[in-house]
């Protein structure tokens, strides 16, 4: 109670340094729920494309894509070290896709039975099935179910249609069978359907010219690859890529280093949020704690007096300007919340969520700012306690 | 009570042509229950004696015993620890904190002395009664006048029953009427609790009502007028 009384003493210097920690906590607050936010989603990539070799064409990128024959599947198989290959293909799952995406778009994707006893990243289902689909059902992600307000039973048109769909679009209706558990990262935002639906949807994205001379039964957009136990899938993916022609087999080990360069442009963000927190308040605290050494020069010199020691005086400075940094925190910390909590709300109907505040970021947050109290708090508190008290005791 | 002995004590400040000699080989012994008093000039070296008994600077020479230890010996800590059980201060400018109460001011020497709370509490009631301040017991110092500040800065003093308790100027910043009855107030707590009083004061009718007046010049001791030996 004594420290809260002393900082209401000086009430305008301290609730601007205050102000200064809690602008600084904001920021980091704020950085930070967009690090985890995507952090989560990176999380998900690297755990779903490290258990695995992604196939695509040979003119693919390193994530997969472009056109792959399908019977390049039982070629696959046959490479010594495979343990199994699912054939996958993909589409939008908006016909109206000029709207802006974060993360992962909404996606027709394939069920891929029997996958899950080889891959690390797992599914669940919070209704219905996750897999083992018949043509014509569909299993949702989370936000996609959420934003288009299905329910298992429910009927839905995929692609969904865009507000004026060109003469040429088609689409086609599907039973929700099942919805997944949240994940905050890929699947959430997919439309899980059968190989053969997932073929077709792909072939319908097409452009007409390209759709009317293809058979989509025979296409794919790639092949998901799980080796064998104790089998390296760098090499794995090496020994594909010479022994089938006209696919490219990606190294898991290239795909997660480009998943680890994002994450570290995201740390490099919450990192510089909680420098410019600490700068910004830091120097905020040492001056105000000196100005409130130099006014309290008598009530140091009283406390040596009736027998206070140095660790004593210590104690009560650093204690005061942990204080600030803690009300500053707590203050800080619930400005970034109420910011990020009032965006995702705002992109909620968009299936946006940009900012993840997590428990752990909430407490590194008032961590951080009560533990840049007591460090800028430590000067002026040796200032204090050095002091000879006759000198303090005379001071005007 | 203990007796206070004083032997030989020097304080110099600076080297050289700039040495001043603010306490020049100073020797006295102050009996227990003793209600002294230190009068002189300014820079006749008052202040600094009180601030060398009282153990807030260090003599440079010679050697304090109170109660039969050798304070001078003691290290920073534990000096410290007997200032804060074993010497009451009053000062000039009354100095409480503005930001506790009353009787959180009279107990604050317990914050760093330890002891039983609830003890101290009930001696911090009973010491609040004593010097009349019951009843604003729980205002902080803006809401007193510096009488009524000076009547908690001599509880306060007293809170840890010490052997004997310092004041420098303890009247010096009232007006005459309020330093009849803060000097009225001394002596009754010197008379019925038998604790020592050195004072230090310009004010040669408040010099006259203790029962020993130590007048210094340069450092030194001019004349020791004792009028009462002390109750030890």
């Amino acid at each position: 109670m004594e420290i809260l009384r002393n900082l209401w003493r000086r009430k305008l210097r301290n609730f601007l340094t205050i102000t200064g920690i809690a602008i600084g906590i904001m920021a980091f607050t704020t950085m930070g729920s967009l690090a985890q936010r995507n952090q989560k989603l990176i999380d998900g990539g690297v755990k779903y494309f490290s258990d695995h070799i992604s196939v695509g064409a040979s003119n693919s990128s390193q994530f997969g894509g472009g056109l792959v024959s399908l019977d390049k599947l039982e070629a696959i198989r046959k490479v010594d070290g495979v343990a199994a290959a699912f054939a996958s293909a993909s589409a939008p799952a908006k016909g109206d896709t000029s709207g802006f995406s974060f993360g992962v778009p909404a996606s027709i994707v394939t069920d891929q039975p029997g996958a899950e006893q080889y891959s690390n990243f797992k599914i669940t289902a919070q209704s219905g099935r996750s897999t083992n689909l018949k043509d014509g059902e569909v299993v949702l992600g989370s936000d996609i179910a959420n934003e288009f307000k299905k329910s298992l039973g429910d009927k839905l048109d995929l692609p969904t249609a865009p507000a004026t769909p060109r003469a040429d679009f088609i689409n086609h209706t599907f039973t929700v069978v099942g919805i997944l558990d949240k994940t905050l990262t890929a699947p959430d935002n997919f439309a899980i359907v059968t190989l053969h639906d997932a073929q077709r949807a792909m072939g319908d994205s097409l452009s007409p010219a390209i759709r009317n001379q293809i058979d989509p039964s025979i296409l794919i957009g790639g092949i998901d690859v799980y080796g064998k136990p104790g089998v390296n899938l760098d090499d794995l993916a090496k020994k594909i890529n010479n022994k089938v022609p006209g696919v490219k087999a990606n190294p898991p080990s290239e795909i997660v280093k480009a998943f680890k360069q994002f994450s570290f442009i995201f740390s490099a963000i919450t990192l510089g949020a909680a420098l410019l927190a600490l700068i910004i308040g830091g120097l905020a605290v040492v001056n105000t704690m000196l100005m409130s050494v130099t006014e309290r020069y008598r009530e140091i010199g009283l406390k040596k007096a009736v027998g206070a020691k140095t660790r004593h005086i210590l104690r009560e400075f650093i204690a005061e300007s942990a204080a600030i940094g803690l009300i500053g925190g707590t203050t800080g910390l619930f400005l970034g919340w109420v910011i990020t909590s009032l965006i995702n709300a705002a992109t909620a109907d968009k299936n946006l969520q940009l900012f993840l505040l997590t428990p752990s970021l909430a407490i590194t947050a008032l961590v951080f700012a009560t533990g840049l109290g007591v460090i800028a708090g430590v000067i002026p508190a040796l200032q204090a306690a050095r002091l000879d008290p006759v000198t303090a005791l005379r001071s005007q | 009570m203990p007796d206070i002995e004083i032997r030989n004590i020097t304080k110099y400040f600076g080297k050289g042509e700039r040495l001043v000699k603010a306490v020049d080989g100073i020797t006295l012994t102050i009996n227990g229950g003793q209600f002294a008093s230190v009068i002189g000039r300014s820079g006749s070296g008052k202040t600094t004696l009180l601030d060398c008994l009282g153990l807030l600077s260090k003599p440079s020479s010679g050697s304090i015993v109170i109660d039969g230890v050798d304070v001078l010996t003691l290290s920073g800590g534990d000096q410290a620890e007997f200032r804060s059980k074993r010497i009451g201060f009053i000062f000039q400018g009354f100095n409480l904190l503005p930001s506790l109460t009353a009787i959180d001011n009279v107990l604050l020497p317990l914050r760093y002395g330890g002891g039983d709370k609830a003890a101290a509490r009930k001696r911090a009631d009973q010491l609040l009664e004593e010097v009349g301040m019951t009843a604003r017991k729980h205002h902080r110092p803006t809401e007193l006048s510096g009488g009524e500040q000076q009547r908690i800065a001599i509880a306060r003093a007293l809170i840890n029953e010490p052997a004997m308790v310092l004041g420098d100027e303890p009247t010096g910043e009232v007006d005459s009427e309020t330093s009849e009855i803060l000097v009225s107030l001394m002596k009754r707590l010197n008379r019925d609790r038998g604790v020592t009083f050195v004072i230090v004061t310009h004010d040669q009718s408040l010099a006259a009502q203790t029962d020993r007046i130590i007048r210094l010049k340069d450092g030194r001791v001019v004349s020791d007028e004792v009028i009462i030996t002390g109750r030890s």
